[in-house]
Order: C-alpha cells, then sequence, then structure tokens
C-alpha cells in the first residue's frame, strides 16, 4: 500500500495559515503585547495547575514501585501508595520552604517581591523563562532577578545570585532573560580582572583573561552592569603555557531547573 | 475516523505544543521539520508563532521560531510535491 497520501496541489491550508500568523504578529506589536500577554498567561496557568502534580507523582516512587505493587496485596499496596504520596507532597513543600526562607535573606538587602518561577527553564530557545509577576505587583522593565545558592550562610545575602532581568513585563506574568543566555555578554570582574563574559545558556558561560591572572574555581564573578551584585562563581580555569590567555568557565550555582522562587528588586 | 497518518500528526503536532511548555527547545523545532516533511502542515507556522509568543524576551527580538515555522513548511513543499504521487 501506497503511504503517502495524494497530494490536494493547493497549499492553500498553509498559505492561511501563514497569513493568520502574520495578522497575530501584526495584532500583537499594535495590542502593545495583548496577545502574548494571553499565550504566557495560559502557560503561566497550566504550570501552576499540573507542575505540582508532575512534580508529586514523579518523585512519589509510584511508578518505579509499580512491579513490587503488583506482587503485594492490594489493600498494602493501595496503603503504600497513599503514604508515599503525603511523603512526596511534604517533600515539595519542604523544598518550596527552604526556598522562601532563603528568599526572605534577601529581602532585607534590597526592596523586592518573591515570585514564583512559572515555566521550564529549559524551553525557551531564548534563554529565557517566566515568573509569575507582574506590573501589577511592581516588577518593571530591566529588574534584576535574583537567586539564593542551596546551603549558603543564613545571616547575609551574601549567596545571593543575579540569574537575569526582567526583558517583558505583562500585568501578571513577567519573561526573565537569563544572565548566561546563548549569546549574550555582560562585563564582570573575577578576581579583580575585567571580563567580558560570553553566555552559553544554562547558567553557564565563558571568558578569556590573561594567563598571569590568579583564578581559581570558586572565585566571585561580580557585574558592575548588574548592580555589583554576584553573577556566578568559577568553575573551571583551563590554562596553557603556550598561550597568552585561559579560558575561564563560570557558572550559576543555582540549579536552575529545580528553581520555583525568584526574588525580582523593584525599582 | 481518523487514519494512521492523520493521528501520528496530531501526535506531533500535540508534542510540539506541549514540548514547547515544558521540553527543550529543539524538540519542538524537530517535530515541525517532520510534519512539514511529511504533511501539507499548515500548523507548523502556528506552532513557530507560539514558541515565540511563550518565549520572545522582546517585542522587538527577531521570532526566529515563527520565521522557521514559515521558511520550513515552505521549503519543504517542493519536497513533498516530489515524494507524494
Amino acid at each position: 500500500m501506497n503511504s503517502y497520501r495524494r497530494h490536494s496541489g493547493s497549499g492553500r491550508k498553509v498559505r492561511a495559515a501563514t497569513a493568520l500568523v502574520v495578522v497575530l504578529v501584526l495584532l500583537d506589536i499594535v495590542t502593545g503585547g495583548g496577545v502574548r500577554t494571553a499565550a504566557r498567561e495560559g502557560a503561566a496557568a497550566l504550570s501552576r495547575a499540573f507542575g505540582g502534580t508532575f512534580s508529586a507523582l514523579a518523585s512519589s516512587g509510584i511508578f518505579s514501585s509499580r512491579a513490587a505493587l503488583q506482587i503485594q496485596n492490594q489493600e498494602l499496596a493501595a496503603e503504600l501508595q497513599q503514604y508515599q504520596l503525603r511523603a512526596a507532597f511534604a517533600s515539595v513543600l519542604q523544598a518550596e520552604n527552604d526556598q522562601l526562607s532563603s528568599l526572605a535573606r534577601l529581602a532585607k538587602a534590597s526592596p523586592g517581591i518573591t515570585a514564583p518561577v512559572v515555566s521550564s527553564v529549559i524551553s525557551s530557545p531564548y534563554g529565557t523563562f517566566l515568573i509569575g509577576a507582574g506590573s501589577a505587583d511592581g516588577v518593571a522593565l530591566g529588574s534584576l532577578v535574583l537567586a539564593s545558592a542551596a546551603g549558603g550562610d543564613a545571616s547575609s545575602a551574601a549567596n545571593a545570585f543575579i540569574i537575569g532581568r526582567v526583558a517583558s513585563v505583562q500585568p501578571r506574568v513577567s519573561a526573565v532573560a537569563e544572565v548566561f543566555a546563548p549569546g549574550s555578554s555582560i562585563n564582570a570582574i573575577i578576581h579583580g580582572a575585567s571580563v567580558v563574559l560570553t553566555g552559553s545558556g544554562g547558567g553557564n558561560a565563558y571568558a578569556s583573561l590573561p594567563r598571569d591572572a590568579m583564578v581559581i574555581g570558586g572565585d566571585a564573578v561580580l557585574s558592575p552592569d548588574l548592580g555589583g551584585y554576584a553573577v556566578g562563581t568559577v568553575g573551571h580555569v583551563a590554562s596553557s603555557s603556550a598561550q597568552a590567555l585561559q579560558d575561564v568557565y563560570v557558572s550559576v550555582p543555582v540549579n536552575l531547573g529545580s528553581l520555583q522562587y525568584v526574588y525580582v528588586v523593584t525599582r | 475516523m481518523w487514519s494512521p497518518a492523520d493521528l501520528f500528526r496530531a501526535l506531533l503536532a500535540a508534542l510540539a505544543v506541549v514540548g514547547a511548555l515544558v521540553a527543550p527547545w529543539w524538540l519542538p523545532a524537530a517535530c515541525m521539520l517532520l510534519l512539514s516533511l511529511r504533511f501539507d502542515a499548515w500548523e507548523v507556522p502556528l506552532i513557530g508563532l507560539w514558541v515565540d509568543l511563550l518565549w520572545l524576551p522582546t517585542p522587538h527580538s527577531i521570532p526566529w521560531f515563527t520565521l522557521y515555522g514559515i521558511a520550513v513548511v515552505w521549503l519543504a513543499a517542493p519536497l513533498r510535491k516530489q515524494l507524494l504521487l
């Protein structure tokens, strides 16, 4: 049997879809981002509605224990599932509490608000993600977005790192452009040396410094462009005696994939 | 009743739409390419627009995914015409 369809020949639907895309883009421009607002708020609502459920199911061990549950008595199996779900929800709440506690320390140093991350951090091709706060909450274009590194000193905000800036603001949702988005560049200072960091996505960046600059792993990387806040730490230094420059790889010591809350410094 | 080809097309499109929310960006890009190569897929430019509406940093940024969606569906048209009998 021929597995290919007889070609209709007209391409009318593709032309109509292309025209619809152009109309929607123009409508978005004319309305000042109205179409984008609707899309992002819808995506944020979906993420809030289903994100917690998926996390709880994934961490509950239900699927991994499926083989064991098939052998056990049905009553004991149902009871075990219930205890696993309760423990998983408690773990999720504990993780949220830990993040919020660390962000509370940031609030002492700078005025701002805590905002939930309402989208995936890995899905954007542009190095952006969405937060559940917007102009109605005091978020402004260019506001700095911080996160607290895990295990930091509870008495100060020294473990706060800039992870992005607000690039687009809607009433209840904002888009944050990561500091180390692919292709981005920012000025930074590493161990007193001024460098230009080039972002490679996922909270990673690299720079080239003169080989005689004394840079070691763990050195803080500060950015004068971003209020002097830390933007990362040195992860790896690649140096060769045959080259005049050394490659320094910087990363944000925050697991962006598990980020649930961020702190937005409002102006 | 949907044919297997229609079902495959619908699943690919759904995977691209949901993947734009939760999966790495290359998943919807790959789905868009497969849809364009196999079908006269009018949904491909719309999926590209969906990705850009979600993730484009500023209104002045170039909507690469939208342009990719339009380009791939039109550039694949001669190939589909060649393959389809």
